[in-house]
Formats: structure tokens, C-alpha cells, sequence
């Protein structure tokens, strides 16, 4: 025995103090064990119920005074000493760690991370004052509140697994007292100490005979196959009466025998057979070599007085696994152990992990795009068990996008479109997915796809390509050909910002308003500007193989989770919260440090949509900014015409003009009751200061002035726009007229 | 932990307790909220704080209970009532509390003794309290007499919570006799809470007040001297276990109370018994004697009240509801008085406790019983870390991780 495994008397100190002080406990022992453990024994006071007291015993068979013993682990104190009562000790309460019964009785005390609470200030009185406490309800039989529901057997201690989702178990269960087969898919493992168990239902499949494929070893497992489980109930009722099992059996089954004795208690009954006839029936009929334990695992159903806590069901689902040696009678004393219940993976229990609680239903997403920030997003969303998800795009994974894509392929993968990749990872967290290995363009050309999608209505549409072209083809589409609401997601400046693009209710803000209105944006905030500056964007040449590059960002994965991660919450608060009738654009920025992400959100309200006067079919744009800058210098000027000049960004392929800043005419403009001239003086070397500031991204797009009197543009105005085109060298110009009606406009 | 349960409140010499039945039913026997009890900067438990803690909320999220019963208009059974109590119709109730204030507490059934029916008087005089719960109360019996006259009978299940009132014991001068549909009569058992029936909850026999007595020389005086409800409760642990603590409660019923209930009923002792006695009157000698402690030499106690508050079921519980017990001619509570209902408590293998001095004298805490099948159950004595800290000694704690 080496030195470091003896607990030291600085490391016991406090816990013997906290005993010394505790007015329900008193220590009566102390014995270091050979393996570096210590044991303490203590003698634990408890408050019996008033009746109990002049038997010093309740009903529950707790004692006033109870032996109590504390084992150190050689960790100790990082990790908190492990309780266990008297052997005999009443077994049929909640709260008790499964156990043979013929060994110490190990209580359940927290729950929560003993280890964890241990290390606390008050650690030591903390665990004192929680084992008198789970006494004094035992001695009340209080560990359970069944106004909460029924307390589920223990299972939190044992080495063998079986998954399954328990609704669907559930749904197997009938009235009269049965049993049903069903395949069962297994790993056989050694972990640390002990040989381990995982298995899985596939309840979907019903075994009409019995099968199995018997056992194969595989290179990381020790041995995986299929085998059966056994489900078994009991009856719903008796002669119009409720048959509940009220009793809670201790969890002491090691053997067949005591197994087909707790069955006998909750009443299961397979087939009208005793337990151990159906297993003997089939352990006898399986086909594996005889000389290896095989598993064959039960499912008991227990039918309880009230639902289980936090459930809605009252049918309690207690699993087992026997190991059988095929071919060979049922042996009662076979080996058995209680196997552990975990949820298969599905959307409610993701979202128990993710939200607390399941019921979010967020409707039909539609990803466009599943490159790297696409398949974050989407994987984030997917964890959140939310969906279902249709998947849209055509590119093939291939090795370079290991560097940064959501899914790390093996060599199967690789050369499958991303949205197919993306598609079975989805499935894999039992989420809906449909892939679509289409060009995005072609797709997003023609949406709506509602009909071809197989999940109902789109909810909503998110866009992560970072294509331009995707942008205009969503850009072309009226607002009724675009189910749900559409986010824009995309990085700029090598991942240094990124941007959320909300549209509004109708379409109103579209995704163009809200780049244009994020571009006016630079021209006041010139942080914004550095990095929407085309230098700081330019996509660079990465190679990826011999004589092969990509056009692409080089930006680390970090980054791109950075980015990815708050804008999947942001899509989260939408999906719980709703949408907002306006449209927002949320810029994030990396900061100095390299680390400091912050987000800004602004606004963008509904934008003036004209028809041109001159049907040249060109359609303008005005952004609420403008709008109001207009309004007010008109009405500041009254019955007299002012105007000025109009920065914005011209969509030429779309025939599309968005107005996003009005600019103080020169000083050298005129204004009369009929007539409006714009000056000269100064105008250039302010349009340029403007579309400097704007990163280049606005350009001066022509003028605009007010008819107090109403009216549509004179045949001066018409001149006017001719001279501005021809001095802008054909490049389409606007004149917006401001009327106490509306506005006009007009494009040459 | 829910359950049903039975909490004393540290008050002082005062009453307030609160019966939580299985299904999270709330009874509230009287209040004493003293204003430094209230006051943060002071170290006196902030009992209205641990009672609001342990309330539900309606659909609007007020706090109520289904009961307020006050066992009579003494200020140490009443105090702090107007101030956290809605004491109007429910049209009335202020949502917005002014800036520092809480929400007040909803009585959806006031349960008041026939006594409300006396006009005050040189003896019978009334705090504030008590006037505001007299005037509630006779809002409600006002209330009721209007419905009856516009439906006849089956009145009591026309009236809304908040409106419900019952009147336990009947007034002499006939005041009650058109209100038998809301009457709770002496010697009488009933299960019906908040107009619903509870006997799978809790049952309650009505033992007093008394009725007037032949020779009452000063009616006031007397009246007073035993107006106070004592009511029997059989309380469920859960709806297999229905007479699962049996809670003998009786406001500052004296002597005279304890001589009359034990002549009624020494043939028939099983509706005095108890799992867990509240000492009457704060654990007056009064109770228990009809002599002074300071005036006569070797004061005796009367043989039949002693009777009549010694049916202790095995290992019941004694609770006196006061300020720590003292050796010091105090009463209440009296040394003496303890030393008699210790006495009755050792004979049954039970235990005496006092309010004021859980878990200790200088942080008193409320006491609650758990009601288990086998009787209430004293909580588990924990270390004396955690009242500490009650007494402003911080704990600290490190915040958990995720990883």
C-alpha cells in the first residue's frame, strides 16, 4: 500500500468535526481498510413518526437509532464518501440504489453530484444533514411524494444499458396481461472494471419466431449481434377493477428465480405462461454456440397507482437482462442483472436537454445552403430538436472541408452532396430530413416548394450561402411565392462580422432593403465600414490539391462557430417567440481582442414600394429613412418646392432601385412655388464623401423634389432625368417627386 | 417535500398556523405578524415572508389561502391582518400593490366564531385587526342572507370563493338561526373545505366555543373567557390513510373550557384526543387552574381541565406556541404550565416543544409536522451551520459549471 492512499488526518479533520457538531449523529467507529479506504461508523438519530415511538420503530422498520456506514474512497477528499445502511434494512422504499441482498444497503441521497456538493463550504454538513434527512423519510415512508407521481426504481448505478423509446414500449401493452418479442440489437463491451452492456430496441419490429443472428466480434467492441426482449404486463383490470401494483420492489434480483419472483409481484404474465417457461422456451430455441452466455433481455411492465414523476404514463418499465446459454434448460440460477433505461435519441428528449422541457414545435426549415455555416446552423438547430429540415444543396463534401463543415465524414462520405451528408446527420439524432441535391438558384428561383415538401408548410428560410445570385434569385420572387420568413446568414472580413438578416411580415423589409439599409450603415459607423470594405473581402486563391483550388475565405472553424452559434439562438428566439412585423439586421463584430464578439440590432420598418410613372418597369424602393427625410424637409419648406439628392444602390438585372439616404441639396439650389433647381456647388465631392463612406457600396442614384401642389413630373422633370442619365453614362437614373398623396417616381 | 403538514409559525406569545392537507389545501389558523417581523432591517423571522413562501397562487397570481380561521378576536391572534390580508370583495383587490408592498392574501372561506355577532363593549373591546375582520365578516354573512332571499335554499354553493364565510358555534340571541346552511354546531363533525368536500383530507369535530353558560355573572367577561374555537382535526396522509394526525387546537380557551369539554365529554374521550396539542393560550397556567400562581401559596391544578388536555395518543407531540419558556413567574408562558403538559407528554412517550425555542432561542424557526400514516413527524435536526446562517452568517457557495 503506497503512502498517497492513506487518507490523511487534514483531509478527515473536517468531516470528524462535522460529526462532532451534528446534533443527529455520532461517530462510533473508525477502521482504515486495507484497500486505502476508510470506513466510518456512525449511529443516526431519527425522528420517528409520534405512533412509531413507543416501538422505537416504524412501520417502515427504521429505528430511532440507526447504524450508518460512511466508506472514504482512497480519492477522498475530491471525491464524497459513499453511505450504506444495515443489510437488512427495508429495501422496498424509493431511493435505494439496486443491490444483492445480501449486501449493505446503498441509499440514494442527492440528487444531484455528491462528488460535487461535497466540495462546497458546507460539504460535510450538507451530506450529514441530507442522509438524516432521507432517514427521517424512510422512517415516514415519505421518500416518495406521490403527489408528484410515482418514483421510478433506481437506476442510476449499473453498467448495462438498454435504449428504447419508452412511449413507443409503452403503446405495446394491452389491456390483458400479455407479452411481446421484440428485436433487439446489442454491444457486448469492457469498460474500466467490468464487462459492459448496450442494447437497443428496434420495437418497430415485432419477431414473429424467434430469432437471433447470433454473435460476432468486432475490432472495438468485444462481441454486438441481435437478440430478443421480452415485454410482459399484467392485467388492466380485475372484475371491473383497477390493478395497480403498489408495491415497490426492491431492486436485489441476481437470478432467474428472484427475476420470475418480482415478475410474480407486478402480476406479468407472458402468454398465459409462467416467466421461466417462456425463457426457457426461448433460451432452448436460440441458435448461438452454446458454450457463451447469450443475453436475452425483459422488459417488465409494472402498472402503478399514479402517473411516474414527470410523466404522463402510470406503466412503470423495469428492464433486465438473463444471460442464457443457448440450447440449454433455464437454469434458476442463471445470472441476472438489472439493466439501465436511457431514451433512444428523438426531438423530446433533445430538447429536454437543450430547453428543460419538450413541446417546442418550430415547423418546417428550409437550409439553403450546407457548407459551413449552413451545416452549423443547421446542426444546432437539429440538436435542439428542432425541424424538420429540408436541405438544399448540390455541392460534394470533399477533404478540404473537414477544416470547417458540421459533419466529419469518413472516406464514405466524402463526394456525397453536403445536403445529403447534413441529411443523415439529422437522422441521426432521430430529426426529420430531407435532402435536396439541387442548385440552389434553380431551386430558390421556383420556391415556393411547400408541395414538394413532405413536412407541411415552411416555416422558415434560411439562406447561408453567401451567394449573391441566391440572394437575387430570392430578390425576384413575390412575397407570396416565399413561404415563412426568410434569414439571411453571412460572414464577412475572414469572419470578423457577420450578419443576420430578418425580412419583415410580407416580405416587407426584403432581404435587398436590409443589405442596402446595413450598407448605409457604414456610411455613420466606420467600424462597420473597415470591414464591409471590398479590400477587407477579398475571397483568395486555397489550394487543395494539385493543380486544384478553392475561391474561398481562409478562416479557421472557431470563428465560423463564433458566428454560427449566436446566430442558431437567434433563429431559436425567433422560432419560441415569433416574428416581428418589422425586419431586422443584427451585424456582429469580432473585436480587438480577437474574442469579443458584440451584436447590434437595428430596425427596419416598412419600405415605400413605387411603380415607376414611365413604365420603363423598374420598380424604387424607398427605406423608412428616406422617407422621413423627405417628408420633413417638404414640410418644412411648405407651399415652396425643395429637393435634393438620393443615395441608394441600383439592381439593374432585377430593374430594382432602393433609396436608403436623401443628401442635402448644394447651396447653390433654388427653390420657388412652381419650380425646383438643383445647384452645382460642392454636389460631387459630397455624392463621393457618401459613397466613399458607404465602403462603396452606394452610389448616388439622382434626385428628388416636391410638388406641394401634387402632380406627377413635368416635362422639365423629364429633361432633367434625360441630363442626369447622359452624365451618369447610361447607368439608370431616379427622380422620386414628393406629393402631399405620396410619393412618385420615375427611372430613364 | 409537499404532504400534508401542520406549521407553527414563531410568533411570540401569539397563535398562527398554517395546515397544509395532501392536495395542497391551505387552513390558516389566526396570524400574529408583529411589524418587526416585518421589517428587514430587523433580526425577528420574517414569519408573513415564510407564509407567503409556503401559499399558492390563483390563476391572476394572487396568493391565498382556502381558510382563514381566527379563533378569536384577541390582537396576538389577528395581528398583521388588514396589512397582509385582502379583507373585500374580490372586485376591490389592488394588482398593483403600492411601491414596497406585496400582493395581499386572498381568504377565499373565512371560518369566524358566533362571537362576531357581539357588539364590542368595555370588555369585549377590538384592535383595528379584529374590527377589519369582523366588518369582512359580516360583509360575507350579509352577502349570504341577500342570496338566500333570492334563491331560498342551497345558497352556500351559490357563493363564490372569496365570499365564503362559515360561523362555527351558534349566538344565543337567536342572530344565527337563519344561517344553518353556513353553520359549523358544536359537537358536530365536518369535512367541507372552501365549500368542497374533503373527508378523503380531513375531518373537523367542533368542540367549542361553549355555549352560554346558566349563572354568568358578567356575560362579557365570560364570553371572552370562552369564545375561543377549539376544534379536533383528523388530517390525511394521503387518501388511504385518512386518521393519520389527530390536532387538538383551541385558541386561549381557559379552565372553565377544559372543566365543561371534560363533563361533556369524559365517557367519550375519543374527541379530545391528539397526536399534537397547541397548549392553550400560549401555554397559560390559566388553562390549567382556576387559581393564581402569585396570589395562592400551592396553586392546584384542576383535575378535569388536566383531563381533558391529557387524551395524548402514543407518542404525541405538545407544542406551546409562546416566547421561550423561563423559570421566572412569567404567564403566559408559564414554567409551571410546561412542567405539567411535559408531564402529560412523558406519560404518552411523547415530547414537549416550544415554538420560541425551535431549533434554538435566538433564530426560532417555524415547526413543521410532516402528517405521515404514522402520526406527525418532527423535522430531522440538521447541523447548526444552516441557522447560522439564518442568523445573517453567510454560507458562501461556489456556482456550478457546465463542461
Amino acid at each position: 500500500m503506497s503512502r498517497q492512499t492513506i487518507i490523511s488526518s487534514e483531509a478527515l479533520a473536517p468531516l470528524l468535526l462535522a460529526i462532532q457538531h451534528h446534533p443527529s449523529v455520532k461517530l462510533a467507529g473508525q477502521v482504515p481498510l486495507p484497500s486505502g479506504e476508510t470506513e466510518l461508523e456512525l449511529r443516526v438519530h431519527v425522528e420517528l413518526p409520534s405512533r412509531s415511538k413507543q416501538t422505537g420503530q416504524s412501520l417502515t422498520g427504521v429505528r430511532e437509532v440507526e447504524p450508518v456506514w460512511l466508506l472514504l474512497p482512497r480519492t477522498f477528499p475530491f471525491r464524497a464518501p459513499a453511505a450504506y445502511l444495515r443489510k437488512d434494512f427495508c429495501r422496498r422504499l424509493p431511493h435505494i440504489n439496486p443491490g444483492r441482498s445480501d449486501e449493505r444497503v446503498k441509499p440514494c441521497l442527492f440528487a444531484g453530484d455528491p462528488d460535487e456538493i461535497w466540495q462546497q463550504d458546507s460539504g460535510p454538513n450538507t451530506y450529514l444533514d441530507q442522509l438524516v434527512v432521507w432517514l427521517s423519510r424512510a422512517a415516514a415512508n415519505r421518500l416518495m411524494d406521490l403527489a408528484q407521481g410515482w418514483e421510478p426504481i433506481r437506476r442510476d448505478v449499473l453498467l448495462d444499458w438498454i435504449t428504447c423509446d419508452l412511449g413507443q414500449v409503452r403503446g405495446l401493452v394491452e389491456r390483458y396481461a400479455g407479452a411481446y418479442l421484440i428485436k433487439t440489437f446489442f454491444v457486448q463491451f469492457s469498460h474500466g472494471n467490468g464487462r459492459r452492456l448496450f442494447s437497443a430496441l428496434q420495437v418497430e419490429q415485432r419477431q414473429k419466431s424467434l430469432r437471433n443472428s447470433g454473435r460476432y466480434a468486432t475490432p472495438s467492441r468485444e462481441a454486438c449481434g441481435i437478440t430478443n426482449t421480452l415485454l410482459t404486463w399484467s392485467n388492466e383490470e380485475d372484475e371491473g377493477q383497477p390493478q395497480y401494483c403498489r408495491e415497490y420492489c426492491p431492486e436485489t434480483v441476481a437470478t432467474v428465480s428472484e427475476l420470475v419472483n418480482v415478475a410474480r409481484t407486478y402480476g406479468c404474465n407472458a402468454f398465459g405462461l409462467k416467466l421461466e417457461q417462456v425463457l426457457d422456451g426461448l433460451g432452448q430455441s436460440l441458435s448461438a454456440k452454446s458454450s457463451e452466455w447469450f443475453p436475452l433481455m425483459v422488459i417488465l411492465c409494472a402498472r402503478r397507482p399514479v402517473h411516474l414523476i414527470n410523466e404522463t404514463s402510470n406503466l412503470e418499465l423495469i428492464p433486465y437482462v438473463v444471460d442464457v446459454k443457448p440450447g440449454k434448460p433455464l437454469n434458476p440460477d442463471w445470472p441476472v442483472r438489472p439493466l439501465g433505461h436511457r431514451d433512444s435519441i428523438c426531438a423530446d428528449l433533445l430538447q429536454r436537454m437543450s430547453f428543460g422541457r419538450a413541446g417546442t414545435v418550430s415547423g418546417t426549415i428550409l437550409q439553403l445552403g450546407c457548407g459551413s455555416l449552413g451545416s452549423k446552423i443547421a446542426m444546432h438547430l437539429a440538436r435542439a430538436g428542432l425541424g424538420p429540415f429540408v436541405l438544399v444543396d448540390n455541392k460534394i463534401l470533399s477533404p478540404h472541408n473537414m477544416a470547417r463543415h458540421a459533419i466529419v465524414g469518413n472516406e464514405l462520405d466524402m463526394w456525397l452532396a453536403k445536403s445529403t451528408v447534413l441529411q443523415q446527420a439529422i437522422q441521426r439524432l432521430g430529426g426529420q430530413a430531407q435532402a435536396r441535391v439541387e442548385d440552389i438558384v434553380e431551386l430558390a428561383a421556383k420556391l415556393p416548394p411547400d408541395k414538394l415538401l413532405s413536412h407541411g408548410k415552411t416555416r422558415l428560410v434560411i439562406d447561408s450561402t453567401a451567394a449573391l445570385c441566391v440572394r437575387e434569385a430570392l430578390c425576384s420572387l413575390s412575397p407570396n411565392a416565399v413561404s415563412g420568413r426568410l434569414v439571411n446568414t453571412t460572414l464577412y472580413a475572414d469572419g470578423r462580422m457577420g450578419i443576420i438578416l430578418t425580412e419583415g411580415q410580407g416580405r416587407n423589409p426584403r432581404v435587398d432593403d436590409l443589405v442596402v439599409s446595413l450598407y448605409d450603415q457604414c456610411i455613420d459607423t466606420s467600424h462597420l465600414r473597415a470591414q464591409l470594405n471590398p479590400d477587407s473581402n477579398a475571397l483568395s486563391q486555397v489550394p487543395l490539391g494539385q493543380g486544384c483550388s478553392s475561391s474561398t475565405m481562409a478562416i479557421p472553424d472557431s470563428r465560423i462557430s463564433m458566428f454560427a452559434s449566436a446566430m442558431a439562438e437567434r433563429i431559436q428566439q425567433m422560432l419560441a417567440g415569433g416574428f416581428s412585423e418589422e425586419g431586422d439586421v443584427w451585424t456582429g463584430l469580432v473585436g480587438e481582442d480577437g474574442i469579443t464578439v458584440s451584436w447590434q440590432r437595428s430596425t427596419v420598418g416598412h419600405v415605400t414600394v413605387l411603380d415607376v410613372d414611365n413604365k420603363t418597369g423598374w420598380t424604387v424602393r424607398l427605406l423608412p429613412s428616406a422617407v422621413a427625410t423627405m417628408q420633413a424637409e417638404a414640410k418644412l419648406w411648405g407651399s415652396t418646392e425643395t429637393g435634393g439628392m438620393l443615395l441608394g444602390r441600383v439592381f439593374p438585372l432585377r430593374r430594382c432601385i432602393i433609396v436608403s439616404r436623401v443628401l442635402a441639396p448644394p447651396a447653390d439650389s433654388r427653390r420657388g412655388p412652381f419650380n425646383f433647381t438643383l445647384g452645382f456647388e460642392g454636389a460631387t465631392e459630397r455624392i463621393n464623401a457618401a459613397q466613399a463612406a458607404s465602403a462603396n457600396t452606394l452610389h448616388y442614384l439622382g434626385t428628388w423634389h416636391s410638388h406641394p401642389l401634387g402632380g406627377s413630373g413635368s416635362s422639365t422633370d423629364y429633361s432633367t432625368l434625360r441630363t442626369l442619365t447622359k452624365q451618369r453614362d447610361g447607368v439608370p437614373a431616379v427622380m422620386v417627386i414628393w406629393t402631399p398623396n405620396g410619393f412618385r417616381a420615375m427611372v430613364s | 417535500m409537499s404532504g400534508a403538514s401542520v406549521r407553527f409559525f414563531p410568533v411570540g406569545n401569539g397563535d398562527m398556523t398554517l395546515i397544509t392537507l395532501w392536495d395542497g389545501t391551505t387552513i390558516l389558523i389566526d396570524v400574529n405578524i408583529r411589524s418587526a417581523a416585518d421589517d428587514p432591517n430587523d433580526a425577528t423571522f420574517d414569519v408573513a415572508g415564510d407564509l407567503r413562501k409556503r401559499l399558492k397562487k390563483d390563476a391572476q397570481g394572487r396568493p391565498y389561502v382556502d381558510v382563514f380561521l381566527l379563533s378569536h378576536p384577541d390582537e396576538d391572534h389577528c395581528r398583521g391582518l388588514s396589512r397582509h390580508f385582502h379583507l373585500a370583495a374580490l372586485s376591490a383587490y389592488q394588482d398593483k400593490p403600492p411601491e414596497g408592498e406585496e400582493l395581499k392574501i386572498i381568504v377565499r372561506e373565512m371560518w369566524s366564531s358566533a362571537l362576531v355577532f357581539r357588539r364590542a363593549s368595555k370588555i369585549l373591546t377590538l384592535c383595528e385587526d379584529a374590527k377589519a375582520f369582523n366588518k369582512e365578516a359580516h360583509r360575507r354573512i350579509q352577502l349570504f342572507r341577500q342570496r338566500k332571499k333570492l334563491y331560498g335554499s342551497y345558497v352556500r354553493s351559490q357563493i363564490d370563493a372569496g365570499d365564503r364565510i362559515l360561523v362555527i358555534g351558534e349566538d344565543e340571541n337567536g342572530k344565527t338561526d337563519d344561517l344553518s346552511e353556513i353553520l359549523m354546531k358544536v359537537d358536530e363533525r365536518y369535512s367541507k373545505v372552501n365549500n368542497e368536500e374533503k373527508n378523503q383530507h380531513i375531518s373537523m369535530f367542533i368542540l367549542g366555543p361553549l355555549p352560554k353558560q346558566e349563572n354568568e355573572e358578567d356575560e362579557d367577561a365570560l364570553a371572552k373567557n370562552r369564545s375561543s374555537v377549539v376544534i379536533q382535526f383528523t388530517i390525511a396522509a394521503d387518501s388511504a390513510h385518512q386518521d393519520s394526525c389527530v390536532f387538538l387546537t383551541a385558541g386561549d380557551a381557559e379552565v372553565l373550557v377544559w372543566e365543561k369539554l371534560w363533563d361533556k365529554h369524559w365517557d367519550g374521550t375519543s374527541v379530545l384526543e391528539y397526536d399534537l396539542l397547541q397548549t392553550p393560550h400560549h401555554c397559560s397556567w390559566h388553562s390549567l387552574s382556576w387559581d393564581s400562581l402569585s396570589k395562592v401559596e400551592n396553586p392546584r391544578v384542576s383535575p378535569k381541565a388536566k383531563s381533558a388536555l391529557s387524551q395524548a395518543k402514543g407518542g404525541a407531540f405538545i407544542v406551546a406556541t409562546s416566547k421561550p419558556i423561563k423559570n421566572d413567574g412569567n404567564d403566559p408562558p408559564s414554567f409551571q404550565a410546561k412542567n405539567v403538559y411535559s408531564g402529560i407528554a412523558k406519560t404518552a412517550k411523547g415530547e414537549f416543544l416550544c415554538s420560541g425555542e425551535y431549533p434554538n432561542e435566538r433564530t426560532p424557526e417555524s415547526l413543521e409536522f410532516a402528517v405521515t400514516t404514522e402520526g406527525p413527524q418532527k423535522p430531522a435536526q440538521k447541523s447548526e451551520a444552516k441557522t447560522a446562517a439564518a442568523a445573517g452568517q453567510a454560507i458562501t457557495r461556489q456556482p456550478y459549471g457546465h463542461g
